[in-house]
């Protein structure tokens, strides 16, 4: 029987995380899931449905038999975990979950330790659901010592994680002052358009990173990928629209930012047009990197076109955003056609009527609906 | 000076408010009406914050919806429980409010000082308690020179003496500069009311 602490814990914690992060899960499950894709396509005149079946087995196998790939797999599943680390001791620091702090400490600890461990594993179900792929595939090929071995690792991430949460939950509430890149830039100007960076920099230190290796992956996957239209402004447009697509997470962040944190700013007397060129100036300034790669890598030209391409379908997703507001699941699915749309005008070689369609669009959405946006 | 047309808020299919029509001369108003009445609703809208069916309309002629940036520049607005983004301090706040409301400098400075404000303002707003809050966002609602200021319950959180610097505030402001106040409250206020305005069955009717 599932205790009370162990429900409730579930529901606040469990439910949050997934809700917060069922984007940056669905990216990397669409990146892997693309990767594969990819490979089929180019190896298809010699690959038979089943030996497609067995390569699949040997990228699990390789994690089983190699213990480079063991340790990167660990390494990442660390991450993960302090990640979700980051989100638990968050939200056990939200006022409306502070009873947590007079209520379930009065349980005796072992109680307490063992409904967080659940909350782990729940957390860690992605984890968990390769472990168990590996370990049939390892019972099937052989492999005994490393699912013993991956068991092992997911209960002791568990455990420390459980352990950090008792231990947290049992003190008194320590006062946010802020991270200590928040403090090093304390008494700098700080204008509307930049809010949005400094949150970054206060508590989105770890999705700005997972954005940027994302990016990264779609700039370095792409090109290796496109080898054969490699100086084409195909590759040139299918690279950028890698880089908007890593960057949808942080422009739904950018908006739940703007929708909780700066809802009192729907009272200032901003023109509509002010409030959409700031957001189209903080996604400049968030994809500086990428762009200035844009500038060194292509012609001024293309590199321009791209640029515009980017503004205007990071400004799109972003006035989607008004729409669907802080909708996950409506806002993946608009993701997803623009990445199809988008995709097959650069395939068409449509680089510049796509910009144009795209800028309007995103212009037509955002002044329909920013006044319009539901609470 | 304020008038409310054709006005309907909606939650799906529950009707939350609805005014056909109402007149508010200027003055201090006192919005009544028990828990999920509907005055906070009725705030948000006024604001510009949330979304609704119809029209308001300031002094006959300044449309919410048409002349959104007029409308905004001579309304006011305070939560009930406000939310900032808590990485900047109770100054940067009043830097933004002052620069989009076109604020006079020395006005934050009186503000800061009148509301006993000093020893923290230059804090982040992750470090202030509830009433902290409250009298930092009541400040940022009386910065500019608006012709109408919403406060949705602003006795909420206030310790004593910090209320009787509201009083003083809206006093001063109604008298000096003929601003126009809307206080939505469950308990009584201490100040000039001019009126009452009271929030059930879904409408507003005002009682003299």
């Amino acid at each position: 029987m599932v205790s009370p602490l162990t429900r409730v814990l579930t529901k606040i914690f469990v439910k949050g995380f997934y809700r917060v992060h069922a984007g940056l899960l669905l990216f990397f499950f669409v990146t892997l899931f693309t990767y594969g894709f990819f490979i089929n396509v180019l190896n298809e005149t010699h690959l038979t449905p089943a030996d497609r079946i067995l390569y699949n087995l040997i990228l699990v196998l390789t994690l089983l038999s190699s213990p480079i790939m063991v340790i990167v797999v660990f390494v990442a599943w660390f991450f993960y975990t302090v990640k979700s680390w980051d989100y638990v001791l968050g939200q056990m620091a939200i006022p409306s979950n502070e009873f947590l702090y007079y209520s379930s400490t009065a349980m005796a600890r072992r109680g307490q330790a063992r409904s967080w461990f659940v909350v782990q594993l729940l957390i860690s179900v992605p984890m968990i659901a390769y472990a168990l792929f590996s370990i049939v595939v390892g019972a099937v090929y052989h492999y005994y010592v490393v699912p013993v071995v991956i068991v092992l690792y997911i209960v002791l991430l568990s455990g420390v994680s459980a352990g950090l949460y008792v231990r947290v939950i049992n003190r008194r509430i320590r006062s946010h002052k802020g991270s200590w890149l928040s403090g090093l830039v304390r008494g700098w100007d700080k204008p509307f358009f930049s809010l949005f960076l400094y949150a970054v920099m206060d508590k989105l230190k770890v999705a700005f990173v997972v954005t940027k290796l994302l990016s990264a992956l779609a700039i370095i996957g792409g090109f290796h990928i496109l080898t054969d239209v490699r100086e084409d402004t195909r590759a040139a447009g299918m690279v950028t629209l890698g880089i908007v697509m890593a960057h949808a997470l942080l422009l739904y962040q950018s908006y739940r930012f703007e929708h909780t944190a700066l809802r009192f700013s729907l009272n200032f007397p901003y023109r509509k047009i002010q409030v959409y060129a700031s957001w189209g100036l903080t996604y400049i300034l968030l994809t500086l990197p990428e762009i200035l790669w844009l500038f060194t890598r292509f012609e001024a030209g293309l590199a321009l076109g791209l640029l515009l391409f980017n503004l205007s379908a990071g400004l799109l997703l972003r006035s989607i955003l008004y729409r669907t507001t802080l909708d996950i699941k409506k806002f993946i699915y608009a993701v997803f056609y623009f990445f199809i749309l988008s995709f097959a005008a650069i395939v068409l070689k449509l680089l510049w009527p796509l910009v144009m369609i795209t800028l309007a669009t995103s212009w037509i959405i955002f002044q329909k609906y920013y006044y319009k946006q539901n609470p | 000076m304020l008038q409310i047309r054709n006005f309907r808020k909606a939650y799906g299919r529950f009707t939350v408010l609805s005014i056909d029509e109402l007149a508010i001369k200027p003055g201090v108003f006192w919005i009544r009406g028990v828990n999920g009445s509907g005055k906070s609703t009725l705030l948000k809208a006024a604001a510009g914050i949330l979304d609704f069916d119809g029209e308001i309309l300031l002094e006959g002629k300044i449309s919410l919806k048409k002349d959104p940036v007029e409308y905004r520049r001579r309304v006011n607005f305070a939560e009930a429980e406000p939310v900032f983004p808590e990485f900047l301090t109770g100054k940067e706040m009043m830097h933004l409010f002052a620069s989009a409301k076109r604020a006079p400098s020395e006005q934050q400075d009186y503000l800061i000082d009148s509301m006993h404000m000093n020893a923290y303002v230059n804090e982040p707003l992750s470090t202030y308690s509830s009433g902290m809050l409250k009298k930092l966002s009541l400040a940022l609602a009386f910065l500019g020179q608006p012709d109408v200021i919403l406060l949705d319950e602003p006795l909420i959180t206030m310790d004593t003496a910090s209320l009787q610097v509201l009083y003083r505030w809206i006093e001063e402001r109604h008298r000096d500069e003929n601003v126009s106040f809307f206080l939505s409250s469950h308990q009584p206020l201490e100040t000039v009311l001019t009126d009452t305005l009271t929030v059930e069955n879904q409408t507003v009717t005002a009682t003299a």
